[in-house]
This record gives structure tokens, sequence and C-alpha cells, in this order.
């Protein structure tokens, strides 16, 4: 992928492929993912459940359990260092300092046996020189920032003493006490009931505009997306098949797969007819489809999608934008 | 806390009872009686004395005066042994299965909670499948065949050891590794898979995420979860290990608790069966309130809040 853009970008990951060698063969969770970060940046990856979306950042972080998970080539330079061929060491002292993590689940993230503050301050004791009594100040402050009230009292609680939002709250404080430049949400609000989702999204607004933390935002919310990120970048089934800045993807997408999510919101569709849904299902990654992945569920579909012969890349097709389907490419559709 | 542990206590006095009934009744539906088996015993000293114990009233009778002296804590004079008192026997065995059960448990503590926990770290690698053959070889060992093994290998073959006798420190050796490899066993399984239910868990990502070194992602964020199962089964654990085993005390000749369990049924010492049995449901009451004290320690969701 070429970007136009000069700014040399925070994270770039490039043709990033990860798969699982399972009993039952080989999945092919990621494939040839690319996408650059760049300062202070929002970018929103989009995908269903099982696209891809968590494992590409989890292979950053060298999360993935190895074996079974393999990463089986590209780069992912933050600065100079490559992710993916850091060592072990090198990859302890990037986690939680430069890069942190939002999780999913706030109810399961943090762990039932420690106090709260003891978990906050964990991460500017394992990477700074700090004082106990200092870290604890920091830790107190960190809550203050996210909005939890009397917060001096709070962290000497367990966290089964916070209800999901607050968890939610304290996982946000915890990633960003040691001021990381990048920070992962991994579909920070799925898991809670929906006007706590949107204080959360109002805290991580407010603490990027405080701290100039690029994010990158994991959801299968498109809603949640086109109020919150600068950029999109649409997986599916393992692959990217669409990226362009907010806007443009919500308005002049040039992606069938994107435009079918679109069609698939509930808000934006007219009450008296039935919702639009796709029809099929995802392929089945121990096996991918030749081609397109999306194309066995593509009402554009031609035969040329899904032969070898055409293999499916993301090519410019528009400023800032980018998309892997080849009738857009050939100017077929517009 | 106060008021949970004297709750506990109020509510282990029922239990107790029960135990105690229970027993009563069932030691005298077993044919025969504590003085069945004297040898060349005319009926009639039979009968005085079967008279001078009670043994001839109503059962009735004798389950109420019973209760009255076990509620002087007085658990009677044994049947077998002449003129010494349950409470005497107990009193003077019971040390030494106290001895021998904690350096049983610290043998299966020192080897159960290491193998459990390198078993854990790597799962169906050969880290994890030899500790854990042993470990099904421990189980599956009974320790009357573990205890003569070990005589002839350690004590007769190198003549490290004695193979029977409690006199010096050498003479514990044998007894505590019979016992306790047995109990290190089943440590060793429930650490791992305590372990393992808890590295598997999304705090664990959370921790490394943070970039917590994989020493403290195991010893600060695992082990106090992890340790859950263990501490649930030492509780009876403990109480069987202090109170004595009969087959280890059989095989070493250790002069311990243990062997009163059986012999006093063999015997049909009444009073004596009823004093060690109570005495252990006591220590397994007592263990199991200690093992729920130690579990709100450990599990902050436990805990009382007050």
């Amino acid at each position: 992928m070429h970007f136009s853009n000069t700014q040399k970008p925070l994270l770039s990951v490039q043709h990033l492929t990860t798969s699982f060698y399972t009993r039952n063969g080989i999945v092919r969770a990621v494939q040839d993912v690319s996408f650059n970060l760049k300062e202070g940046e929002i970018l929103g990856i989009v995908g269903e459940s099982g696209s891809g979306k968590s494992v590409t950042c989890y292979s950053l972080l060298g999360l993935l359990p190895q074996p079974p998970a393999k990463i089986e080539s590209g780069r992912a330079l933050l600065g100079d260092v490559d992710l993916l061929k850091a060592s072990r060491k090198q990859l302890r002292s990037i986690r939680g300092k430069r890069i942190s993590m939002v999780f999913q689940d706030p109810m399961t993230s943090l762990n039932p046996f420690l106090k709260v503050g003891t978990q906050l301050a964990e991460a500017l004791q394992e990477h700074a020189s700090i004082r106990t009594r200092e870290a604890h100040k920091r830790a107190i402050e960190a809550l203050e920032e996210v909005g939890i009230q009397d917060a001096a009292k709070r962290v000497e609680d367990y966290p089964h003493q916070f209800s999901g939002g607050m968890r939610q709250r304290v996982m946000i404080a915890m990633a960003l006490i040691t001021r990381p430049e990048v920070l992962i949400a991994d579909e920070p609000t799925t898991a809670l009931d929906v006007t706590v989702q949107a204080q959360i999204l109002d805290i991580l607004q407010k603490r990027r505009a405080e701290l100039g933390t690029s994010i990158i935002f994991i959801t299968h919310d498109l809603g949640v997306v086109s109020g919150f990120c600068d950029r999109v970048h649409v997986m599916y089934a393992g692959k990217t098949l669409e990226s362009a800045p907010t806007r443009k993807l919500f308005e002049q997408s040039k992606h069938p797969y994107t435009q079918a999510l679109q069609s698939s919101i509930p808000a934006l569709h007219d009450k008296e007819t039935a919702l639009y849904t796709i029809p099929g299902s995802p392929p089945d990654l121990s096996n991918p489809p030749r081609g397109c992945p999306f194309a066995p569920r593509c009402e554009h579909a031609i035969p040329a999608c899904s032969s070898d012969e055409t293999p499916m890349e993301l090519k410019p097709i528009g400023e800032e934008h980018f998309s892997a389907c080849i009738r857009y490419q050939q100017g077929d559709l517009s | 806390m106060l008021k949970f542990i004297a709750s506990r206590l109020l509510q282990s006095i029922p239990v107790l009872l029960l135990i105690a009934t229970a027993t009563f009744f069932m030691v005298r539906l077993a044919p025969g009686g504590p003085f069945s088996q004297e040898r060349q015993v005319s009926p009639v000293i039979l009968e005085k004395i079967n008279e001078h114990y009670g043994l001839n009233d109503p059962i009735i009778v004798q389950y109420g005066n019973y209760l009255k002296n076990l509620f002087k804590l007085d658990l009677g004079p044994s049947y077998a042994y002449q003129g010494r008192s349950v409470k005497e026997l107990i009193a003077e065995s019971f040390p030494v299965s106290l001895e021998l059960g904690c350096y049983a448990l610290l043998v299966a503590l020192a080897l159960g909670i290491p193998a459990g926990i390198i078993a854990s770290l790597k799962p169906n690698t050969l880290y994890d499948y030899l500790p854990m053959s042993f470990s099904m070889l421990g189980i599956c060992l009974p320790t009357f065949v573990l205890g003569p093994l070990l005589a002839l290998t350690l004590g007769i073959g190198l003549g490290w050891f004695h193979v029977s006798g409690w006199y010096t420190l050498g003479d514990r050796v044998l007894p505590s590794l019979t016992l306790g490899l047995f109990y290190g066993a089943y440590i060793a399984r429930l650490t791992r898979a305590g372990m393992l239910e808890i590295l598997s868990k999304d705090f664990i990502r959370t921790a490394r995420a943070k970039g917590v070194p994989e020493h403290k992602v195991i010893f600060k964020h695992s082990l106090k979860g992890g340790m859950l199962p263990v501490v649930n089964f030492l509780g009876p654990a403990v109480a069987g290990l202090i109170s004595g085993s009969f087959v280890v005390e059989t095989i070493f000749q250790i002069p311990g608790l243990g062997r009163h369990f059986v012999n006093a049924a063999f015997n049909r010492d009444y009073t004596m069966i009823m004093g060690t049995v109570l005495f252990y449901a006591i220590l397994i009451v007592l263990f199991n309130l200690v093992v729920d004290i130690i579990q709100a320690a450990m599990n902050p969701r436990l805990r009382l809040h007050d």
C-alpha cells in the first residue's frame, strides 16, 4: 500500500499474515493486512466476528500463543522497531509502555485477586523506576482522570466492587497511565450497555485530546465508527477489503461489502421495509475461497472475482481511499 | 469475622451430635461385643463385666449416658486397654500422628505445588507429561505398596534408614515420604488444573499486555487463584494426615492414632471407636473452617463485607 501522505506514520503494518495451526488444518486468520497509523489518529478496524481484526492487533503485541498461532510474514514498524521480529524482552518493554491495550470484556479483564490500585500502578512500576508511593499517587490521579469519584478510596477496592462501565474506565486509566503512543482498543464498548458505551467513548475521546494518543479502535459496530474514527479499515475473512477516511467510506464506499454492511444498519434503514441482510455466511478460513473472499455472497460478483488470475489486492481508488474490489478497480462499478 | 467463626463453630455442634449418634448405633449393630473375643471367660464373669460397663442396660439408656458423659467431655474408659481412658489413649498417640502428618504435609506441598506449576506452564509437552506421569503413579500406588517399597530400597537396600520404629529423626523419613508422596501426587494434579484454569483467563492476557514479566504473571497474577483448589483439598487432607494413617503406622510400627481407628473397630471397643471418630470429625470441621478463612483471605470476592 502506498500512501501519498508525506507524514511518517507512527505505526506501519505491512503485509501481516497470521495463521493458526490446528488439528483441523491451517486457519488463515489474517492475510496480507497492511495499514498505517498516523500520530494522533483514530483508526477504526471494522469487521464481523472472525474477520481477523483482533488477531491483527494481538499479533502486533505478541499476545498470541505460539503455537498454535504463527506469524507467517509481514512487518510492523513502530519507529525503527519491527514488532514482529522484536525479542521477547524488547516486546515486553513496548507492551504497556509504548502500546497499551483495552480489552473487550471489563468483567474478566481485570484480575479479581488484586486491588485495582495495584493493577493500575503495575505498568508504571514495570516500565519506569518509580517509587511505590509515587506509583500509588499516579494510580489515584489516573482514576480521577477517567471520572471515577472518590479515587483515593477506590484504589483500595477490588474489581468486583466496580460496575461494568466503571471497570472499563479502570481499564482505560490503566492503559493510559504510562502515556503510551498507541492505544489499541479491542471492542471496548461491546460488552457494555448503550448509555455506558457513550460514556466510555467520551472518555476515550477526551483522553485522546488531552494526551494526543493514537488509537486503533477495533469494533464490529459501524455506528460507533462513524462518530469516532478518522479512518476506517474494513476487514473480512482475514483480508482488508476497503480503507478510507470515515466520511468517504460512508458516503462513497468503493466496495460492495462495505455497502452491504451499511445497508444492514438498522438505524439507517426505512422502518417500513424489511431490514437488509447479507445472504450467506463468512467463509471457512481453514479453506478460504479463491480470489475475493466476499465474492460468493456478493451481488456484483463476476467469474474473475473468484479466480486466481486476478489476485485480490488493495489498490488506491481515490485520494486516501483504497479498495480491493477488482470491479471498482477496473471501473466496472463506480 | 469473629461472628462468622462463632456461627460456624455453633453450626458444627449438631453435625458432631449427628455423627456421634450414628456411630453409636452403628457400632452396636455389628455382631459381638467388646468382650466376646476374650478367652476362657466364664459366662458369669462376662455378665459381671458387661454389668460393670453398663452394657446390659437398654440401648437407649446407654445412649443417654454416653451423651451425658460426652457433654462433660468424658469419652469413657477403653474396653480393650484395661484401666485406660479413651482420652488418655488419644492424648498419647495423637502427637505422634500429628508430627508424622506435618512432615508428610511438608513433603506433599514441597513436591506437589512446584510440580503442578511447572506442568501448567507448558501443557502437553515433556514438562507437563513427566511430572504428571509421576503424579499418576503416586496416586495409583497405594501406601501399602509404596511403604514397603521404600523400606526395601532406602531402608534395607541402601541402609540409610531404619525400616520400623519411631525413635530417631531418621525414623521419620520413610513414613513421611510414603504418606507425603501420595498426597503430593494429588496436590500436583490440583495445582496444575488450578493454574491452567487461571492462566487461560482474560486478566492474564491483560497483565501480559501491560508488559508484566512472565515470572510475575505466574506468581503475582496467577498463583493465588490457581491455589484455590489445592487449599480446598487441604482441609480434609490435613485432617486425614494428622489423624494418622493405619497402613503407614502399621508398616513402620509407629505408635500413632491411626492404628487405634482400626484396632478399636476389630475389638468392638465401643468407646474407643466413638472417641476416634468424634476426634476425626472435630478435626475435619476445624480444618474446613480454617480453609474457609484462608480462602476468604486469598479470594476477595468471598470476603464478607459487614
